[in-house]
């Protein structure tokens, strides 16, 4: 009985180490793209090296919560569910690495101009799957209250579609000076952040649907 | 002789296991819970426990119900009652094994002019009423206090999981325990009159002839 308890706390410490990774890598994202909005390439490339890190992490802690469940037979009912949720929240976490990688590879010229918009972008895209996490955490502990921590995702969503659209009409509409090809990179790099908020509500209907189930 | 007459008690006791077994774990494995092997194994050895320890209270409930006071009489009553069993097992229909042993000694009481006791029958008869009903009362309340510990407590998933687990265990060894206590004497109850064995002395303790009865039907029964 002593192993079993063992193997319960264990998983629960990486779970919880796993959710630790995602809500640190979204701070740190959130720092790089401040970074490099302000031309500072030190502290962007540092940014970038621990979101690598971290998403690396995530990885390796994502292969061993999915073993030991099968291996010790955890929660058979839930299961398929809880790794599919992991899976969500790891496809959100890749998705920072390789929007930092993208813009280190691809040094996308903002101009300055753009940039009140771009930080707004990524805090509201940021602030979706933040606001995610704790419903995803409260899935494990108090199922009932996975619904109303859920409003602010699909709310930062919808602001994250606003602001998307708002800053692409002002790239194609009023910034008469940047060339085709500026402006569809521009597109791209938005593209990127606000991809973020939709793997959140992707991540945040599944969550909505477990909560459910597991509260029947 | 002896042993010839009792192989309708082991016979009995067979599909006894194979209609029985399952009630107390059944949920349990079914839902993966717990693996068949660690349900096996602790519901033999409660099942024995119950039987040998506390088995002979029903045994004389069931007694009194009618004199089945010859071996051949016991023999006949038990395997009237297995094949009972068997044939409802085969089809996937759960029986009650009370129901068919009752049954059988009934008959046999109408077969050699005895007289049924209708007192203990309608004792039988209302706890046959009274079981189910009590299931479902126990299920509600444990239902409730569970959910409302789960969610004053806010115990993790997974470790309110592993919680699930052990009680399932320790609850399966309780049911393990009290099927043992209440059915063997389904199984081995009509031949405690017309069977009757010296105590054997195991030097801690010493069996009686019921328990020693009991003892080797209840290594037969959990086998299924």
């Amino acid at each position: 009985m002593a192993v079993f308890t063992r193997t319960t706390t264990n998983l629960i410490l990486k779970i919880e180490e796993f959710f630790d990774n995602i809500d640190i890598g979204l701070l740190v994202f959130r720092e790089g793209i401040r970074a490099y909005l302000d031309k500072d390439m030190e502290a962007f490339a540092r940014h970038l090296q621990k979101v690598d890190s971290l998403e690396s992490n995530a990885d390796k802690l994502q292969r061993a919560i999915g073993n030991e469940m099968i291996t010790h037979s955890i929660l058979p009912q839930h299961r398929a569910e809880v790794t599919t949720l992991i899976d969500h929240l790891d496809e959100i976490i890749d998705a920072l690495k390789s929007t930092l990688n993208e813009i280190c590879i691809e040094v996308p010229d903002i101009p300055t101009s753009l940039n009140k918009n771009f930080i707004s972008l990524t805090e509201t895209s940021i602030s979706s799957a933040e606001e995610l996490m704790p419903a995803a955490r409260a899935y494990f502990k108090a199922p009932y209250t996975v619904r109303e921590k859920l409003l602010k995702v699909y709310y930062f969503e919808t602001e994250t579609d606003k602001i998307s659209f708002m800053t692409k009409k002002i790239i194609f509409q009023e910034m008469k000076e940047l060339d085709l090809a500026h402006k569809a990179h521009l597109r791209y790099i938005i593209h990127h952040i606000e991809n973020i908020s939709d793997l959140a509500q992707k991540a945040a209907d599944l969550l909505s649907g477990m909560a459910i189930k597991i509260l029947m | 002789m002896i042993l010839f007459f009792l192989t309708s008690g082991l016979f009995l006791g067979w599909s006894l296991g194979a209609n029985d077994a399952s009630h107390v774990f059944g949920s349990a494995v079914g839902s993966k819970m717990v693996t068949f092997r660690k349900a096996a194994i602790v519901a033999s050895v409660f099942f024995i426990l119950g039987a040998v320890l506390q088995g002979s209270g029903t045994s004389h409930t069931l007694g009194k119900l009618g004199a089945v006071n010859a071996l051949g009489g016991s023999f006949t009553v038990a395997l009237a009652a297995a094949i009972t069993i068997y044939m409802m097992t085969k089809f996937a229909l759960p029986i009650s094994t009370t129901q068919a042993i009752v049954g059988a000694i009934i008959g046999w009481n109408f077969f050699t002019g005895n007289h049924t006791d209708s007192k203990t029958l309608s004792t039988i008869v209302s706890a046959w009423v009274a079981g189910p009903v009590m299931g479902a009362i126990f299920a509600v309340l444990l239902y409730i206090i569970v959910k409302l510990f789960k969610k004053r407590l806010r115990i993790h998933l997974i470790r309110f999981e592993s919680y699930v687990k052990t009680g399932l265990i320790v609850v399966g060894a309780f049911g393990s325990y009290s099927l043992g206590a209440n059915n063997i004497a389904n199984v081995m109850g009509v031949f405690l009159p017309a069977f009757n064995l010296n105590d054997l002395n195991l030097g801690i303790f010493t069996l009686t002839s019921a328990q020693q009865l009991f003892s080797w039907e209840g290594l037969q029964l959990p086998q299924e």
